[in-house]
């Protein structure tokens, strides 16, 4: 079987939950990303006014982090906006 | 007292996995072997239910990044400064799949494995999967330099009939 099929065989494997957490989850990444460029913001500086390490924040922009309600509602207050919306 | 010299040499080829408008993912084939190094990582976790979430996530993202582009972001920092060897996933995990991240547009695929010591270096299995991809890398580097190999947009052109002596 060629890497590809092998590649795009597994991944039909994958629940559509876990899909949907990624789709979440990354889609969350990018907007905490526009945010953060769109205000001019460092994530020393995101960081900081977060409480958190700056390699932390690094890893909530990787895409794939599952997020908590209290951090998300804490992005939301530290950007002024909501990040998700119900 | 006595010396050893290693003179294996691992002969290599860069295969494509996956091309899109944004990107283009490739992965590496050693020469005797009729499984990519990315096709030997999927095999080994693909029914390892104690991993089973890493691998789907890591299998998600890089799906992801066939949409968005290797964003750097996206990946976790490996290697030496001074090379583009990353990690996925980002997030705090076990399981590392190794890839080297030439430009947003260009991302090549090594193998991975389980983490069990703090550093790479200390394991002697995903410290060669990093080698491997830094010896590449050093190569490639030094072809598209004299100019046999190229890089335009998400294609590495050139590379089809090349071998890569590692």
């Amino acid at each position: 079987m060629s890497t590809k099929s092998l590649f795009r065989e597994e991944l039909a494997k994958i629940p559509p939950d876990v899909r949907k957490q990624v789709d979440m989850s990354w889609a969350i990444a990018d907007k905490i990303d526009a945010l953060l460029k769109a205000k001019g913001m460092s994530q020393k500086e995101f960081a900081h006014l977060m409480g958190k390490t700056e390699p932390e924040v690094s890893r909530w922009l990787g895409g794939t982090h599952n997020f908590t309600l209290r951090t998300l509602a804490k992005i939301s207050v530290v950007f002024g906006e909501d990040v998700v919306n119900i | 007292m006595s010396f050893k010299i290693s003179l294996f040499m691992k002969h290599a080829k860069l295969n494509i996995l996956e091309e899109t408008e944004v990107v283009s993912l490739y992965t590496i084939t050693f020469e005797n072997e009729e499984s990519s190094e990315f096709d030997k990582f999927i095999s080994k976790f693909k029914d390892n239910a104690t991993l089973k979430h890493d691998y789907q996530l890591i299998l998600l993202a890089l799906e992801k990044i066939t949409e968005n582009g290797a964003l750097e972001r996206n990946f976790r920092p490996e290697g030496k400064m001074s090379d583009n060897v990353v990690a996925l996933p980002v997030y705090k995990s076990r399981l590392r799949l190794y890839c080297l991240r030439l430009t947003d547009k260009i991302l090549i695929l090594g193998n991975g494995g389980v983490k069990t010591t703090k550093t790479y270096e200390e394991s002697d299995e995903l410290k060669g999967y990093v080698i491997d991809l830094q010896k590449f890398e050093a190569l490639l580097k030094s072809y598209i330099r004299n100019g046999e190999v190229n890089i335009k947009e998400t294609k590495l052109i050139g590379i089809e009939d090349k071998t890569f002596k590692l």
